[in-house]
């Protein structure tokens, strides 16, 4: 195929491309013809592959539906394929779109959340209250069974020297709940130290990683800076 | 054997190309083909999303008779290139500590590997 051929086959094949694209493709691919030698041109051609392909992938480059449906969205070619710098922001109009959808959706929640505080807040209050009369009701039993244990425990052993009996039964009951209690307390104790502890390790995670993320930042600004000074040599 | 090349990668190997000099399309091609296999064609859209990204602008000149479209890379896109000529630094001894184990396992010491919490 030769150069002219090649280049009415692309426009005839765009021509739902917008003007000055077309131009632009146009004029690319001609210069590619001339630049590679006149006397290059069936190579050259070849080179550049099939024009069907390339006008497909011109198509999707501007969002454009290859085979002419309206409403089109493509949506293999919105997912960056190289994520990374460069390409970060190409397929401006549709990703934006979604990105602004999706902030509007999570912000609708908030407000969702918002309005009807009225209704789920009271209903939050009184769960919290019940549960925290419930720990506290269960704090006090707790607690006061430690004390009649001790207390038992105590005078139960004074008693001893007075009336035996009575004083051996006492003590012997005190010490009995002072058990039963240190049974109860241990564990729950044991778990709350352990959950602090636990507490204090992910705090010192999030600072750790916290401190981490902000050297990356210094180095990504020091890196910046270093580009802008030096970019003109 | 040959890799393939994420566009990624081809934006920032053609923002490099054309920082060593002013340059046009048939010319970048040629050069980039020393390293990949890659046709005009392929180049096309890479760099009008360089431009789209004003990473690259053009000029006209004349040659010969006829224009010819040069290629010159703007301040945003020379920061771009920094950019990703470390994180390709960072990407590159990770690889070769996997791939050339022996041999990487001395400059690896010195390279920073980003850490993620």
């Amino acid at each position: 195929m030769k150069r002219q051929e090649f280049l009415n086959k692309l426009e005839k094949g765009l021509d739902r491309l917008p003007p000055e694209e077309l131009k632009d493709v146009l004029e690319y691919y001609n210069e590619i013809f001339l630049d590679a030698g006149e006397e290059n041109e069936e190579r050259t051609a070849e080179n550049l592959g099939n024009v069907e392909d390339i006008i497909r992938q011109i198509y999707a480059d501007n969002d454009i539906d290859p085979d002419g449906r309206p409403e089109f969205v493509i949506e293999s070619v919105r997912i960056p394929k190289g994520a990374q710098n460069g390409s970060r922001s190409n397929r401006s109009d549709g990703s934006h779109k979604r990105k602004d959808f999706r902030i509007s959706d999570r912000f609708a929640k908030v407000l969702l959340a918002a309005l009807l505080f009225p209704f789920w807040f009271p209903i939050a209050v009184v769960i919290f209250s019940l549960l925290a009369a419930l720990v506290i009701a269960a704090a006090a039993i707790v607690f006061t069974l430690g004390l009649v244990g001790v207390i038992l425990s105590v005078t139960g052993v004074a008693t001893i020297f007075t009336v035996p009996p009575a004083g051996f039964i006492m003590a012997g009951i005190g010490m009995v709940i002072i058990g039963i209690f240190t049974l109860i307390t241990v564990p729950i104790f044991k778990s709350l130290v352990r959950g602090s502890i636990n507490l204090l390790d992910k705090a010192a995670g999030k600072l750790h990683s916290l401190l981490i993320g902000a050297v990356n930042l210094l180095d990504r600004a020091v890196c910046r800076l270093h580009a802008l000074l030096f970019a003109r040599r | 054997m040959s890799f393939p090349i994420s566009s990624g990668l081809l934006d920032a190997m053609v923002l490099s190309v054309v920082d060593r000099k002013d340059t046009y399309g048939y010319e970048i091609t040629q050069y980039l083909r020393s390293a990949v296999d890659i046709s005009e064609s392929t180049l096309y859209p890479v760099l009008r999303r360089l431009q789209k990204n004003e990473f690259l602008e053009t000029y006209d000149r004349e040659y010969m008779g006829r224009n010819r479209r040069y290629y010159h890379v703007t301040a945003k896109g020379k920061l771009s290139l920094t950019e990703y000529r470390s994180d390709w630094e960072r990407h590159k001894a990770l690889v070769d500590k996997i791939l050339l184990e022996e041999k990487g396992k001395t400059e690896i010491e010195k390279t920073r590997i980003p850490e993620q919490a």
